[in-house]
């Protein structure tokens, strides 16, 4: 690999990898789920799932990355061998697949703080505004520059998604905290301080407030998603790696807080009247609708609604590029350069992101596969760690030379046992549930969130994967030996 | 705010931030002595 091919500091790793991870989900979601689930007990399964999902799968994401240098194919074959090398593609087919929509997302952002800046958005309009641009032409042309701002980036290498995180992601800490600060300090602010912490202790007992705190951190943290592994292709060859997995879920989740606290206070300060509304109101509702309503309303909503909309865009756009170079790097482990991968990956999702841009039915139904698809991913993970050898992953990669923070077998036995067990349980659960949204139709695959059409999609991807997994082999051998 | 939600919120906020802080200047310190011996990690 060129000295180019490397981050140029640990410090580079780490912004990258925060951009990642901190998303529109810390921002748009987290508060929803907090407000909807219990607040504090809510928040004590949330940490505890940070200990025992989320950092343990960026530790195994880190060393594969690491020990494979190679994008999720590649290192995945590099760790377990051949025959499992459709994990990798799986993981990669579903990074990729949420890429499709995601753009999307980010280009509502970008339009959003554009309205803002302009003064287009006020409280009065927002459902019409909404109503008139979500799904339409506009919609695909802003999702059409957010891919050309993230592939723009890519473009440049590693470098260049390190020069945008080292702006971005100090840029983001900032705004969220300076909107938190804002917020609490609205007359009537500490109502919602205590909706968000009042420790509801029986529910600590609901088994669904576990399920969806478990939830919350495989969507939100970014681990298992492949993303991780593919940064840590980049990092250097004495990198700390148990370390940087704790301090990038440990910023992550203090993002997700900020912004907990940021939303709840806003709304018991200005409209505490139609909390169930606006909490139960989505995450475009919440974010879309009611979030530029309730900016309206206080003192200086203006610059803070700019400020809100240009956070959400930095999330959504540093976490595209990720995804970009995902798919990118696996596509140059097949033989292509950085940039002829990047002119296919630009086609593919301008393709493959219009239904999505097009049409908010497509777009939940793609959150919905793909999104429960992550947890299948990170079950992938434990799968491979446990074929590679998970203690023997720990004493060669994940405590090898440079490492700042050795890791003791509990990690051995959480990755082994405890996340195989999470990954299914919480992938029945969710299926489950699923089946009492629409208890006529759950098996149809062509409803948007019904249980078929996860099982279809999901089948027709793995069918491909395993039918491809040899040829999948000889290609990355083949470029790799050229 | 009732006494349970500001313990609640001290020991929520005193975790995940206070996290965050100790992991980020202990980064610090070990990135600090890598340089000093130029171990930096190549």
């Amino acid at each position: 690999m060129s000295a180019t091919e490397q981050f140029s500091s640990r410090w580079g790793l780490i912004l990258a990898t925060l951009g990642m991870a901190v998303g529109t989900g810390n921002i748009w979601r987290f508060p929803r789920i907090v407000a909807t689930n219990g607040g504090g007990a809510f928040l004590v399964s949330w940490v505890v799932f940070l200990f025992i999902w989320s950092v343990p799968l960026m530790i195994v994401e880190f060393s594969f990355g690491k020990r494979g240098r190679k994008g999720t194919v590649g290192s995945f074959i590099a760790m377990a061998g051949k025959g499992p090398g459709w994990m990798g593609g799986w993981v990669a087919l579903c990074a990729t697949a949420i890429m499709f929509y995601y753009s999307v997302v980010a280009g509502w952002c970008l339009r959003y703080f554009a309205a803002a800046v302009q003064g287009g958005l006020t409280g009065e309009n927002s459902i019409g505004f909404w109503e008139s641009y979500a799904g339409s032409g506009l919609a695909w042309i802003t999702n059409a520059i957010a891919l050309g701002l993230a592939i723009a980036v890519v473009w440049f290498g590693v470098r260049g998604i390190e020069r945008v995180a080292k702006v971005l992601i100090p840029s983001l800490f900032v705004l969220v905290l300076m909107l938190a600060i804002r917020a609490v300090t609205l007359p009537g602010a500490t109502a919602g301080l205590e909706f968000l912490f009042h420790p509801d202790w029986s529910a600590l007992g609901d088994v669904r407030i576990w399920l969806q705190a478990l939830t919350q951190n495989a969507w939100d943290t970014g681990a298992g998603w492949g993303l991780i592994l593919t940064f840590a292709v980049y990092m250097k060859a004495r990198e700390d790696i148990p370390l940087n997995a704790f301090l990038i879920g440990f910023g992550n989740n203090s993002v997700s807080l900020l912004a907990g606290i940021m939303v709840l206070c806003t709304v018991f300060a200005i409209n505490p009247g139609a909390r169930s509304e606006i909490v139960g109101a989505g995450n475009e509702g919440l974010t879309f609708i009611w979030m530029p309503r309730l900016f309206a309303q206080m003192p200086g909503g203006r610059f803070f609604m700019i400020f809100f909309f240009l956070a959400l865009s930095f999330a959504a756009l540093t976490s595209l590029i990720s995804m970009v170079e995902l798919l990118t790097r696996n596509l140059m482990d097949a033989g292509l350069k950085r940039r002829k991968a990047l002119v296919v990956v630009a086609l593919l999702a301008l393709a493959f992101s219009t239904p999505s841009a097009l049409s908010l039915s497509f777009l939940h139904n793609q959150d919905w596969v793909w999104g429960v698809g992550l947890m299948l991913s990170g079950l992938l993970y434990a799968l491979a760690a446990r074929r590679f050898g998970v203690e023997r992953l720990r004493r060669e990669v994940v405590n090898s030379d440079g490492c700042d923070l050795p890791i003791g077998k509990w990690w051995t036995f959480i990755i082994s046992v405890v996340v195989p067990i999470e990954a299914v349980v919480l992938m029945i659960w969710w299926l489950w549930e699923a089946r009492g949204w629409d208890p006529e139709h759950w098996l149809d695959p062509f409803r948007s969130t019904s249980v078929g059409t996860v099982l279809a999609q999901w089948a027709l991807v793995l069918v491909a994967l395993l039918v491809l997994n040899r040829w999948l082999g000889r290609r990355i051998s083949a470029a790799n030996s050229a | 705010m009732s006494a349970s939600a500001i313990v609640m919120m001290l020991v929520i906020c005193g975790v995940v931030w206070g996290g965050f802080v100790f992991f980020l200047v202990r980064a610090m310190r070990s990135e600090g002595k890598k340089q000093a011996s130029g171990r930096t990690g190549d």
